[in-house]
């Protein structure tokens, strides 16, 4: 297992896409902290709203969550896409020919990167609302208060979900551009039009499944409410907490990972 | 050490002993299961029959980077991850140290390319970083897959040389190639196969020797009145283009005794070995895969 934790960190920080990648989840975390902070107050008359205030303020940290999970799930479909798009897993699985290690240190290699990534998305995020701190934020409003300690970890918890999401993905397709556009197409149009067809009223009896569409119940994670938000367009909401939220995002990581993990050890490489 | 495996469909029920201090060249036409062959004996494909490295399979090796090292596609590497990137993670996965993969690069050439991305290496380069890559564990047996297709002639001479040597020194190298004379210098053993199936397994020199194409070749101008005479003592005859016997199934000094006793000239009386590839093609007719048409085109 030492051996292959060693093999895995040496191509993950050897390839040029994981620093791009990384890179720019913190920079456009950064850039969004800057517009969330900066950006006059939803309130347009000015008055300041201490409720509104302290939500706005936590809504800073989660800055990065909107880009950074899509960025550590293309990390890691490349974990295994890589692998079979430059037929280096032959090398790989000869250097390394017990194949569970060899998922146990991508699947924990990539949790552990994109947890860095997710972590520092926040740390820098925060950094950038303490630094303006007072330029529009009630004195009174705090970094810590209220649900924020939970939607800083909601927001590292959705980004290694979403790597793992996309390292199953990629290892069970073989296929980069497959898992690319899964990552893309799911969250971003699949879910959201199947919530609007589940509003039919004809679809009433089943408009209950519609909470459980993994990705959009993943993000409850970083809600700050932990009921179903108003202020959230109604295709991208859920009523699901950030528990059941992210139980329901974690399972479709797990069945993905168990599902590619069974055809890895029977399939030939 | 010895390795024995059968398998399905691609490699049918082939088995053969490996044995250390030579050079073993596997030998068949197209699609006859050579690759499939060696990575099932990696391991890296699933089926039938077992490979054992002194008594232990591939899996059960406590350092397979150390006891084998294999060469199987010419350009398994990422693009852009430097050529001595790819060797330090591939000498990661067992502890080798770093140092190791400027060795190994120095040895196949390419150290002045170790930092240089690889996307831009040519096919021969790129069979280069591969034989690097096989050689970083310096282990007991080398499996290398057509490791001669891309490189230039003195890298092919160097490639047999260095082969030769790294057996003389007790290892164990398995090579395929199709550059059949290529085969006949370096490899001592053959394993032949055509559809899956062990076709022979065999020292080459009996390989050769044993094809029907060799043959005794007389030159006479006195040939028609010879042809007869040889043919009467049990010789298979044909006449070549330019006039010349060839001349199966008879020895050359009896030809000679023969001649000499009706008095005939001769101008030239040699045998003829036959070449590796006159003998690989006739022992694998019949058994290719993929057969070209014959047909000119119209």
């Amino acid at each position: 297992m030492r051996g292959a934790l060693s093999y895995e960190w040496v191509r993950l920080t050897t390839v040029r896409s994981t620093w791009v990648l990384s890179a720019a989840a913190l920079v456009v975390a950064v850039l969004a902290a800057l517009a969330f902070t900066l950006a006059p107050s939803s309130a347009s008359t000015g008055v300041a709203d201490a409720l509104g205030d302290q939500r706005a303020y936590a809504n800073v940290l989660t800055a990065g969550a909107q880009l950074t999970p899509l960025l550590m799930g293309l990390l890691g479909a490349f974990a295994f896409g890589h692998e079979y798009r430059y037929g280096t897993i032959r090398p790989t699985l000869t250097a390394l020919p017990r194949r569970t290690p060899v998922a146990a240190a991508k699947v924990l290699t990539v949790a552990l990167w994109s947890a860095l990534v997710g972590g520092l998305t926040v740390l820098l995020a925060a950094l950038v609302a303490v630094l303006l701190r007072g330029g529009r934020f009630d004195p009174a409003v705090s970094l810590t208060a209220g649900p924020a300690p939970r939607m800083a970890l909601g927001v590292v918890l959705y980004v290694v979900l979403s790597a793992l999401v996309g390292l199953a993905v990629g290892w069970l397709f073989r296929n980069i551009p497959a898992a690319v556009t899964l990552l893309l197409v799911v969250p971003l149009i699949v879910e959201p039009l199947l919530k609007i067809v589940l509003s039919l009223d004809a679809l009433e009896p089943v408009a209950g499944i519609g909470r459980f569409l993994p990705f959009t119940a993943g993000a409850q994670l970083y809600a700050y409410s932990t009921v179903a938000d108003p202020d959230i367009p109604e295709a991208f909401r859920s009523d699901l907490g950030p528990l059941a939220g992210g139980l329901t995002f974690g399972l479709l990581a797990l069945v993905l990972l168990a599902a590619a993990y069974l055809l890895f050890r029977r399939r030939d490489a | 050490m010895s390795k024995r495996y059968g398998d399905t469909l691609a490699v049918d029920d082939l088995s053969f002993t490996l044995r250390p201090g030579l050079v073993t060249g596997f030998l068949g036409p197209n699609g006859a299961g050579k690759s499939t062959t060696m990575r099932l004996m990696l391991g890296l494909d699933s089926g039938g029959g077992r490979t054992t490295y002194d008594g232990r399979t591939y899996r059960e090796l406590p350092h397979p980077t150390r006891t084998v090292g294999a060469l199987l596609e010419a350009r398994a590497f990422h693009p852009t991850r430097s050529a001595r990137s790819h060797l330090r993670m591939l000498a990661a996965a067992e502890g080798i140290p770093a140092r190791r993969a400027d060795e190994v690069l120095a040895l196949v050439g390419l150290d002045q390319v170790a930092k240089k991305a690889p996307k831009g290496f040519s096919l021969g380069m790129g069979q280069r970083l591969g034989l690097a890559a096989a050689l970083l564990g310096d282990p007991e047996v080398l499996f290398l897959d057509e490791p001669a297709n891309g490189l230039d002639p003195q890298g092919i001479i160097w490639l047999r040389s260095f082969l030769k040597a790294y057996a003389a020194g007790g290892r164990t190298v398995f090579v395929s190639s199709h550059l059949l004379a290529e085969m006949a210098q370096m490899a001592d053993h053959l394993v032949v196969v055509g559809r899956g199936r062990l076709i022979t397994d065999t020292s080459t020199k009996q390989f050769i020797e044993h094809a029907s194409r060799t043959s005794v070749l007389v030159r006479s101008p006195e040939a028609p009145r010879l042809g007869p005479l040889l043919a009467q003592a049990g010789a298979e005859v044909s006449v070549e283009d330019d006039g010349a016997l060839a001349l199966t199934g008879i020895e050359q000094a009896r030809v000679g005794e023969l001649a000499f006793g009706a008095g005939i000239v001769l101008h030239e009386l040699t045998t003829r070995v036959a070449t590796l590839e006159e003998a690989f093609l006739e022992a694998t007719a019949g058994s290719q895969e993929y057969e070209a048409g014959t047909g000119a085109p119209s």
